[in-house]
């Protein structure tokens, strides 16, 4: 029998992109294609703060998907975007809809060849799955073709999604995908939107194959402290500054020598401490490595609709402490009984010397996400979820 | 502190450890605070009438010391009616819940202030 053929329209797309929308996108593009015919649609862009063009545009395959990039055709202006965010941040009344409109554009990444072959091509594919509500290929891409649109939202609770024009993109797909019941709750709530056919899917994680080689990973970067562990980009929208801030204080009062040790790539600067090691990019088996070996991953972030790094640690097996302003992770922690989360520094403070203090208890912390993830986010069954869903209304 | 003993086999309740760790959090900004004098402090100072914009205003814009006090007024006062509650983790709810039921409150009623309409509390 044919397989269906699904577009998946993501603003980013390839081996380099590593954002957690885009590459949730090419993993269930991989994922899926036993079962469905996909190809990507997406621009050429790399960075998400320029969108500068980076990759060539035209027809290529990546990981055996085909990848259609387009240009981004228009340029953030920068004076522009922070005037019109200012009026639509103002909630302002007589904030015009070809100003939102711009707004959205100036967002970006805005291509029109990308628009325009969506709306050319929209009798080729079966159907489209939208990722992303904050960016334009989403907002422009999705109303063509609302009729075989799904739309994965990788929605948080943030400013950006209380601006109105949002609830047009929310109140037009034939079906929404979320990652989490608390993602699903807060849309719901905001644009009323229960009508629409949902599923609360999840996202599968990879259980690492061979053991890590924790002994040489400690040994390559110097760490011969107890550490804990920050995974992912280090910008202030992750909590990136206040966490330097706790952790600063927590050296300055607390009774365990620890180190904070961070991977990723950094936006804002690193303080200068000797127990903050910024370990930059490292390759996968030094990812795992640092997980395998961390007395906790800490994250955060106020702003997760899934959080893949929290699961990426209960796989290890690694007890997780997350920002309890975040619904979300807070929702992960209590199902799973796989961490402990916190608001104030006082918090922040206390939960890390329960860890520090309890390792058998944390060890069994980690074990129970271990066990969790295992159950509900194993590739099979989040794979089955979205199929079940997709071929119920395609 | 949590007890933390416990069969392999029970599953570890995180929600009992963090609401452990808040009722530690709470216990000491009790010790440190000179909890008994904000009540008398603020027994002289007559609440505004809250559909009154311009008195609201100046309770909160213009008169900044007694903004923090509110605050913390409120959240002292519902501390001690709750810290003798035999069950910790209801307090802890009920008290976050309580909280963010006056930052809501509050938050509107400025909001309404700066945006000159009337309004109703």
């Amino acid at each position: 029998m044919k397989k269906k053929k699904l577009g998946f329209v993501v603003q980013r797309y390839g081996l380099e992109v590593n954002g957690g929308s885009e590459v949730l996108c090419r993993t269930l593009a991989e994922k899926l294609s036993k079962h469905y015919d996909i190809e990507a649609i997406t621009t050429c862009a790399i960075d998400h703060a320029t969108w500068s063009n980076a990759y060539p545009p035209g027809l290529h395959r990546v990981n055996n998907i085909p990848v259609h990039r387009f240009p981004v055709s228009l340029q953030r202006d920068v004076p522009l975007f922070v005037q019109l965010s200012n009026r639509v941040f103002g909630y302002q009344q007589n904030t015009s809809r070809e100003d939102t409109l711009e707004w959205l554009r100036q967002i970006g990444p805005y291509s029109e060849e990308l628009i325009r072959f969506i709306d050319t091509h929209k009798d080729a594919f079966d159907g489209f799955v939208f990722f992303t509500y904050l960016y334009a290929t989403a907002n422009f891409g999705l109303p063509l073709v609302k009729d075989k649109a799904f739309f994965v939202p990788t929605a948080h609770d943030e400013p950006y999604i209380k601006v109105p024009i949002f609830g047009e993109i929310f109140r037009a797909p034939k079906g929404i995908i979320f990652l989490s019941p608390e993602e699903q709750e807060l849309v719901h709530r905001l644009f009323q939107n229960r009508n629409i056919p949902n599923v609360v899917t999840g996202i599968g994680v990879d259980f690492p194959q061979h053991p890590a080689n924790i002994s040489a990973f400690k040994k390559k970067y110097g760490l011969s402290k107890p550490y804990i562990l920050y995974l992912g980009r280090i910008e202030p929208g992750k909590g990136a500054g206040e966490l330097f801030e706790f952790f600063m204080r927590y050296k300055a009062r607390g009774r365990h020598d620890i180190q904070l040790v961070m991977v990723g790539k950094n936006l804002i600067d690193i303080p200068n401490h000797p127990d903050i090691r910024h370990l930059g990019f490292v390759p996968e088996e030094d990812k795992l490595a640092a997980l395998a070996g961390t007395e906790a991953l800490v994250n955060h972030s106020a702003f997760e609709s899934f959080s893949i790094v929290i699961t990426e640690a209960w796989a290890l097996g690694i007890p997780v402490m997350v920002n309890g302003r975040c619904e979300v992770m807070v929702g992960q922690c209590a199902r799973s009984n796989g961490g402990l989360w916190y608001e104030s520094y006082e918090e922040f403070h206390k939960t890390l010397e329960w860890l520090l203090d309890n390792k058998e208890s944390a060890r069994k912390i980690g074990q129970q996400g271990r066990d969790y993830v295992s159950g509900h986010y194993n590739w099979p069954a989040v794979e089955q979820r979205y199929i079940s869903f997709l071929d119920r209304l395609i | 502190m949590m007890n933390t003993s416990e069969t392999p086999s029970e599953i570890i309740n995180v929600e009992k450890i963090v609401t452990s760790i808040r009722g530690e959090v709470v216990r000491d900004l009790l010790k440190t605070t000179r909890f008994m004098e904000v009540p008398a402090i603020m027994a002289d100072v007559p609440i505004p009438d809250l559909s009154n914009r311009s008195a609201l205003c100046r309770f909160f814009f213009k008169v900044p010391p007694f903004k923090q006090m509110v605050s913390l007024f409120l959240r002292m006062g519902r501390l001690l009616f709750h810290h003798y509650n035999n069950n910790t983790r209801i307090s802890m709810n009920l008290m976050v819940e309580e909280l963010e039921r006056q930052n809501r409150v509050i938050r509107h009623l400025l909001h309404k202030s700066a945006s000159n309409d009337s309004f109703t509390h």
